[in-house]
């Protein structure tokens, strides 16, 4: 866990180098950290990619994205031209074999001259149906050998999302993947789990003592999941149409958090330890099956509505997307765990595109007062505690509870206690993707997905799937630039409200 | 901070997004900058966003009071106006910082001023909603020469509405009241306070005599914008469950009451303020005539009772200056149900009076 671990001399190889996560985080990302020196001094970067392009062309790509994105501006040229000194462009198709050769002999000649020892680090910026053929050609080129006693030298494989689009292809994928790499090797990516707050998630529940106590149902009245977007399908109709918010969100982003939200304390900070605690939560999740999705889920589509002081769209009107469509553009559900800790508590989680705003955040609301002594006063309610937890943005934590307005009388009013990341640690705080991907190249998977929670996660999910086509389950519209449709209200135990953060 | 946004042909840079991301950015790099004459690190402290509403001309006035006000009540405060001297589908912003020493900190409030062009009202509540502070209450008021437009884009999203009935009339107020589910307050109905009160000690120990209150008279200065009289009956029809048959009669089950507005022409008084209110009742079979009315002093009203009780009092009116007034007005959630219901019962009361 010590950000001080050593990375091992190596190579990280992007497929799909000349795409838009490439240029908009992954190399922004190796640049912060070979800023931040926490790249190895043996340390080479390789884009692989059909368009043809030379070294030159890669890097001054690179080095345009990485002014445009990095997150620290401007860009330190002296750490810069190290880190190009060591970049190279290989071309090729993912289904061509001879490209991994020339990759292999490139690779080789990085060995020889920059002393990167045969450490290879493959990150799989592609779409979902390209990643078994290029882990098929890697196997064939033998530049994915299995893992060694003493880990040296490496292969490790980043693997984007989608990890498949149901509970099948996900085993499907699994499996071939398994059949060519070990578990070990494999890292799926979730940059969820990259960000600081959701790591401090853990520590904030099992560093210290006095919230942990309060952490289940003899204080917990409900507990509310949003992950919202402001934008659209920006363009991407086509591709929106066979996915839908549930599968680009929902399976991954906000199970993730769930799980951490709702996880046993794990017996180390070893990546099974907490992975295994994080598959436990997805048992315990009762399923939403058949008729049930009618009662327990609301999915939603948005209409044309003012986002961020902009008109934009209804979801039927962009692009690429069916007049008649039903692909969903927002869910909400009601979930329930069934687990000691947890028994009883209703889960609510929501998630949607054009929503009012752009946040993701936990909120744990306590249970009502057991007797209402300022029951009355002024600004009194009956559930003045909540906690709330911001992964973005504004990354913190708030405590909210009930205070004495001063002056005579008793009137009462909420506040909430803050604490603000970028006020406690400045604005330094890494990108997701920077702290995955030395994680990756560490070995480091606690914060990547295994294999049986990425099934977990879609046997969730596809049930879910599943009963709203059985049942034809209505898609109810929203205001774009609102909080999601009516209908999600009906999801709420009496005297319960969704936030409007 | 200045920005000039369009629809794109403007020569500002195009949607209004990005005028909003631009803000946002603003205010970022306002908090992440230490103050330059000290060093020091600013602290937000934050209860509310306070989004006021008025015409441009009100801006300034507006500066000198919300800073004031975040004294005593920090947040972000919001100044919005629909410029008719900017183009129709521009806005224009900038963003400053009030900040005190306090206990070794700097502690900081800020403020966005944005003037809409007046194609682009529609989406300032889109807009306040994406630069609001989370996890506090928007307040919105309509302050003076505030466009309707404007206020009704805001409405939706307010935990609280703050009108003043002194410039806005009961139609509009009741309008507001039944468009949006926020809580609803009145500058005017906190200066009227003490009137209320005085009225309200008469039945003190004597409740029985609201159920036999023939006549209410209540004078008033002339040539105020709205009908000063109408908040005073507004308030007893709602406390007393009366409805209005005319502007000259109201009626409960048990009874009906006359109600008549005199003009009062002393110059001393400001226009559109209440002088006097006069009520005629019966307690136990005898005849209570109960009075308070401005004395000489403009400021001091005497409380009067005669017939079946008998008493006589000098109260002063005091003097609230406005910041005063809107600190009770955000603060004083314990009248919200009743002004509501008085708000409903004068715009009732103004619509057989033939005003707004």
């Amino acid at each position: 866990m010590a950000e001080e671990l050593s990375v091992d001399p190596c190579v990280l190889v992007i497929f799909g180098a000349s795409g838009d996560l490439t240029g908009r985080k992954l190399v922004p990302g190796i640049y912060m950290l070979a800023k931040n020196r926490m790249l190895p001094s043996a340390f080479s970067l390789v884009g692989f990619a059909r368009r043809p392009m030379s070294d030159a062309d890669f890097r001054a790509k690179m080095r345009e994205a990485t002014d445009k994105f990095s997150r620290q501006k401007p860009v330190d040229g002296t750490v810069w031209d190290d880190l190009a000194a060591g970049t190279f462009y290989v071309q090729g198709a993912f289904d061509e074999a001879a490209a991994y050769q020339r990759l292999r002999e490139k690779l080789e000649e990085i060995d020889r001259t920059r002393g990167t020892r045969g450490g290879r680090t493959f990150y799989l910026a592609v779409p979902a149906d390209s990643v078994r053929p290029i882990v098929d050609h890697l196997k064939e080129a033998g530049l994915v050998p299995p893992p060694t006693n003493d880990g040296k030298p490496y292969a490790r494989v980043i693997v984007e999302k989608p990890f498949g689009t149901d509970l099948a292809s996900a085993r499907e994928l699994n499996r071939d993947l398994l059949q060519k790499l070990d578990e070990r090797q494999i890292f799926r990516i979730d940059h969820y789990l990259g960000k600081e707050t959701v790591q401090n998630l853990l520590v904030f529940r099992f560093g210290n003592t006095i919230f942990e106590p309060l952490w289940s149902r003899q204080h917990v009245d409900h507990v509310q999941i949003t992950v919202a977007e402001e934008i659209g399908v920006e363009g991407r109709g086509k591709f929106y149409e066979k996915i839908g918010i549930t599968r680009d969100i929902v399976q991954n982003h906000a199970l993730q958090v769930l799980t951490l939200v709702a996880m046993e304390p794990p017996s180390s900070w070893d990546a099974d330890a907490v992975r295994d605690e994080k598959v436990k939560v997805l048992r315990t999740l009762r399923p939403i099956r058949g008729r049930e999705v009618l009662e327990r889920t609301v999915r939603g589509q948005y209409a044309a509505g003012i986002v961020r002081g902009d008109r934009v769209p209804g979801y039927r009107e962009e692009p690429d997307v069916a007049k008649d469509s039903r692909t969903e553009t927002y869910v909400a559900m009601r979930m329930q765990l069934e687990s000691w800790r947890w028994g009883g508590v209703p889960f609510y989680l929501r998630s949607g595109k054009r929503l009012a705003k752009r946040l993701a955040e936990v909120v744990l609301h306590f249970k009502s007062l057991p007797h209402g002594l300022f029951r009355g006063a002024t600004g009194a309610t009956d559930e003045p505690n909540a906690l709330i937890v911001r992964i973005q943005p504004d990354e913190g934590i708030s405590l909210r509870f009930a205070t004495k307005v001063p002056g005579g009388g008793i009137a009462v009013r909420d506040v909430a206690m803050d604490f603000r990341y970028g006020s406690a640690f400045g604005s330094s705080t890494p990108e997701a993707y920077e702290r995955l991907i030395l994680d990756a190249m560490r070995g480091e998977a606690t914060l990547f997905t295994r294999a049986d929670e990425v099934e977990a996660q879609w046997g969730f999910i596809d049930a879910i799937l599943e009963g709203w086509k059985e049942h034809e389950a209505p898609v109810a519209r929203y205001e774009a630039g609102s909080w999601g449709p009516a209908e999600a209200d009906r999801l709420l135990e009496p005297g319960d409200t969704w936030r409007k953060p | 901070v200045s920005l000039a946004v369009g629809p794109g042909q403007r020569p500002g840079t195009g949607k209004i997004s990005e005028a909003v991301s631009r803000v946002e950015a603003e205010l970022g790099r306002l908090w992440d900058t230490p103050d330059e004459a000290t060093g020091q690190a600013k602290v937000r402290a934050s209860m509310m966003n306070l989004v006021v509403v008025s015409s441009p001309a009100e801006t300034e006035a507006l500066e000198t009071s919300t800073d004031d006000l975040t004294q005593t009540h920090p947040g972000r405060v919001f100044l919005l106006s629909v410029d008719g001297r900017i183009e129709p589908w521009d806005l224009r912003a900038s963003i400053s910082a009030v900040c005190r020493a306090d206990g070794g900190s700097l502690l900081c409030s800020d403020r966005v001023e944005i003037a809409f062009g007046a194609m682009v009202v529609a989406r300032a509540g889109s807009v306040v909603s994406a630069l609001a502070l989370p996890e506090v209450p928007t307040i919105v008021e309509s302050g003076a020469g505030a466009p309707p437009s404007l206020v009704d884009a805001l409405a939706k999203g307010a935990d609280r509405l703050i009108v003043d009935s002194a410039h806005t009339s009961w139609k509009r107020v009741a309008e507001l009241a039944r468009a949006t589910p926020a809580a609803l307050a009145d500058r005017n109905f906190v200066r009227a306070y003490t009137w209320r009160d005085l009225v309200a000690r008469f039945f003190d120990d004597a409740p029985r005599a609201t159920r036999a209150i023939r006549r209410v008279e209540i004078t008033r200065t002339g040539a105020g914008r709205q009908e000063p009289a109408a908040q005073l009956i507004g308030w007893l029809a709602s406390r007393l469950g009366w409805t209005f048959e005319s502007a000259q009669r109201a009626r409960w089950p048990g009874g009906s009451v006359e109600l008549a507005l005199r003009d009062d022409v002393r110059t001393d008084v400001g226009a559109g303020e209440v002088t006097g209110v006069r009520i005629e009742t019966e307690l136990d079979g005898r005849s209570l005539v109960a009075t308070c009315a401005r004395t000489e002093a403009p400021r001091i009203v005497r409380w009067a009772m005669e017939g079946a009780r008998t008493a006589s009092h000098d109260y002063p009116l005091g003097f609230r200056d406005e910041t005063w007034v809107l600190i009770k007005t955000i603060d004083a959630a314990v009248s919200d149900r009743t002004y509501r219901e008085t708000a409903l019962a004068a715009a009732d009361f103004c619509g057989h009076l033939g005003a707004g």
